[in-house]
Formats: C-alpha cells, structure tokens, sequence
C-alpha cells in the first residue's frame, strides 16, 4: 500500500512540490537536513525510552515515574516538533519517491500515533492524571500505530523492516524482565534466531523463495507470542508489585515500538 | 553478505541501537550540563543509565564493525569513515577525562543542579563529539570525495586515494 495507490489523484500536485521553496533548497542541501532529522529521533527516542522504561521497572527506578517524565518532557516536545518538521521538509524535497513508497506510507502513520502517543498520553499516563480522554487518545495513537505496523507487513520488499520493531520489542523485553527467566527467555529468542538462520540458509536452496518467506513468517509469529508471553508475564508481576496497570505499561511499549516502526520505515525507504 | 536482506536489517539494527545508545547518553550529557533532570543527583543518572547505555554500544560496535566488513576497503578510503573514527577516540579520550579527573570529586557536585564549569564543559563535549561522530556516520554514505573522481590533493592525500583499487586523480588533470 502507498499514498500513490490511495490518492492518486494528487500526482500532479506531488510532482509540483519539489519545485515549490523550501524543497528545491532543501534538496541541495539534503544531507544536512537528513542528519538533522536523525538527530530530532535520537533525542526523541533517548526521551521517551527514558521515561517508558521507567514505566516497566527500569532505568530510574530509585525516583517515582513523574519526576523522570518531568525531567524530560521538554526533550519529548523538542524532539516531536524537530523531528515531524525535519521530516515534512525532507519529504517536500524528494516527495515523487515517498509517495510511491509503502515503507513511507508505514513511517508516515508511525509518525502521527507517535505524537498523539507522546503528547496526548505519555505525560498523563506518567504523572497518573486519570483524564477522561486519555484512553481515546490512547486508542488512537495505538491504532495508527497497528495501521503502520500492517502496512509494513503487507508492503512486499519492505516487510523485512518490521523485523527491526520485533527485535527491539524483543530487547526491551530483555530488560524488562528479571532473574532466572531472563535467561530462559534470552535462550528463547537465541533459539529462534537460529532456527530462522538454518531455515532460511541451510534447509531450502535460495531460490525457493516461497519457502523461505513461509519459514520466516512462521519463525517471526513463535518469536512475537515468546516476547508477548515473558512482557505479559511481566507485566502481572509488576501490577502484583502494586507497579504501574496494564495500561500504563502498553502505553510505555508502544511509545518506544511507534518511534521503532517509524525509524524502521524510514531506513527502509532507501532500500525497496 | 549471505542474504538478500541482511545489508538492510544489519544497518537498520545499526541506527536503531544508534538510537537507545546516543538518544540516552544525550540525556546524561544534559544532566551533566545541568539542563535536563536537574533534580536526580548525576549518581544515580548514570548507576541506572549506563547499563542502557553500554548495551546500545555494544550492539551498534557489533553490526557497525559487521557492516564495515562488508565493504572494508570502501570504508578505509573513505574520509568521513577516517573522521568518525578521530571523533570517536577523542570521545573516547572524553570519557577517560570524565572517569579520571572529574568523576573523582562527583560528591562535591553530584546534587547540584547546576554543577561546575570543568563538569558542564564535558558534558557539551561528550553530547558535540558523538553528534560529529553520527553526523560522520550518515555521510559515509554520500560519495562526493570517493577514490578514482578527481579530487584535491588533500582529499586524495587525507584517504590514502593512491593505494585504492580506484587510485588517485587529482582535480587539475580532470580539468585538463
């Protein structure tokens, strides 16, 4: 799925943009204005991982969750509006080759559950402000984030890209969780990393492409209901604890996984 | 490199542990400098942070030094390569900075919110050092100083251009 298959329509109109200011300057100095879009996700993701990972029991457990949000919620502001400004005006510039893109489109809808998740939801989820709309945003951020997610999953040469969102769920579990079933679930996720190698090096020839895209989907499916049951393990645990709800711990997972999802779709774009 | 997606998954993985080890440093670099988290002593910052932090690293040393393999001696005449690396031992001489002389005072100042000058001068330079070094990064990529296109003498000279499967071509003869 692309913008180009649900609007085309406005063909003309994306084909125009790069000749409108400030694209053509931008697309002469492009490289600076990419690092400078890097740079507004890492000081985003760097913020809200602080915070989400609080949320799960790590980090600065020894300060309550609000303090680390206050502490940081500058950078979250910074990095929301740096990052979607330097990505409109890197999109104006090259605007024909997003608008065909599936792992754009992917990064695009990322992009927008990411600033409802952190603006709209972060902040009271962390300071325990129990609003009313709080769970509408909360639907709507998580939402765009499955629409995100799908299209990856559905955008053929740029499927691999979720990959990246599996593992890093995948990692935060592993520091999410503690004791012994770390490293059960550590040896877990080994195995399944292997298997995917024999299976898709080893057990079929390279042509067979079929094959090997049932294996890794097959493999990727066991390694997503392993993570899922070691967070939600978890995640009973620290409820027990009298730690933050379910909720509040989706929210923190979902913080962290939208800005993946969208980093992901972004690298992705330049390789299918 | 073994398979059709791997370049791919090997350099996202890259940016993204890029992401967990710079996004949270920039945090403790900040801390340092007395902007962000003011209110958690700098102890405490970094006993939880750093784990986090090294993690990162270790993934990014991992599918870099993987990613460098796969195109050495691309890499080894590339001038942004040779400076990622210069800001990555001067941020490494940072460090060593911080742990041997600063840290050793840390109770003097470990509360403050505004700690001292030598302290909040580490801090910047930690936080411009490794936005050299993942501005450098991202270059790499570009190929406008490559081996074998006429180049300045101190470009060709700076990436050893003579000893490349390209070579040396220096700008005046191109012009010729």
């Amino acid at each position: 799925m692309t913008l180009s298959e649900l609007f085309p329509a406005l063909q003309p109109f994306v084909v125009h943009l790069v000749k409108v200011w400030p694209a053509y300057d931008i697309k002469a100095n492009f490289a600076i204005w990419e690092v400078f879009h890097i740079v507004s996700v890492l000081t985003l993701g760097g913020a809200t991982a602080l915070v989400s990972l609080r949320i799960l029991g790590v980090g600065l457990v020894e300060r309550p969750i609000e303090e680390t949000y206050r502490g940081v919620a500058q950078l979250i502001t910074i990095g929301v509006l740096a990052t979607s400004i330097s990505g409109l005006l890197i999109g104006m510039a090259n605007a024909e080759r997003l608008y065909n893109s599936a792992a754009f489109l992917a990064k695009f809808i990322a992009l927008i559950g990411g600033v409802v998740l952190s603006f709209k939801v972060l902040g009271p989820v962390a300071l325990q402000d129990r609003r009313s709309d709080t769970r509408l945003w909360a639907g709507l951020g998580l939402g765009l984030w499955a629409v995100s997610v799908f299209v990856l999953a559905t955008g053929g040469l740029v499927t691999p890209g979720l990959l990246h969102v599996l593992s890093a769920g995948s990692l935060i579990v592993l520091v999410v969780v503690q004791g012994r079933a770390r490293w059960l679930y550590g040896a877990g996720c080994l195995v399944i990393l292997a298997a995917m190698v024999v299976a898709t090096h080893l057990m079929f020839k390279p042509e067979d492409m079929a094959s090997i895209d049932m294996a890794n989907i097959v493999l990727s499916g066991l390694w997503f209901l392993w993570v899922l049951a070691f967070a939600v393990m978890r995640g009973r645990a620290i409820i027990k604890d009298g730690g933050p709800t379910a909720f509040a711990q989706t929210i923190a997972y979902a913080q962290i996984l939208v800005w993946v999802t969208a980093a992901a779709g972004g690298r992705w774009i330049a390789f299918a | 490199m073994g398979s059709l997606n791997f370049w791919g998954l090997l350099e996202g993985t890259h940016l993204i542990s890029l992401m967990l080890f710079a996004g949270v440093m920039l945090v403790i670099d900040l801390r340092l400098m007395g902007v962000a988290l003011k209110t958690i002593p700098n102890s405490v910052i970094t006993r939880r942070l750093l784990p986090l932090v090294l993690g990162g690293f270790a993934i990014m040393v991992i599918t870099g030094t993987a990613l460098f393999f796969a195109k050495p001696l691309v890499y080894y005449h590339n001038i942004w390569f040779r400076l990622k690396l210069c800001f990555l031992v001067l941020a490494g001489l940072n460090i060593l900075w911080f742990h041997l002389v600063l840290h050793r005072h840390q109770d003097q100042w470990d509360t403050l919110e505004r700690p001292p000058t030598a302290v909040r001068l580490s801090g910047l330079a930690s936080l411009t050092l490794w936005l050299l070094v993942i501005i450098m990064g991202r270059y790499i990529a570009y190929n406008w100083y490559e081996c074998g296109k006429p180049q300045t003498a101190f470009i060709n000279q700076v990436q050893a251009c003579v000893t490349s499967e390209q070579g040396a071509v220096a700008i005046e003869a191109a012009h010729q």
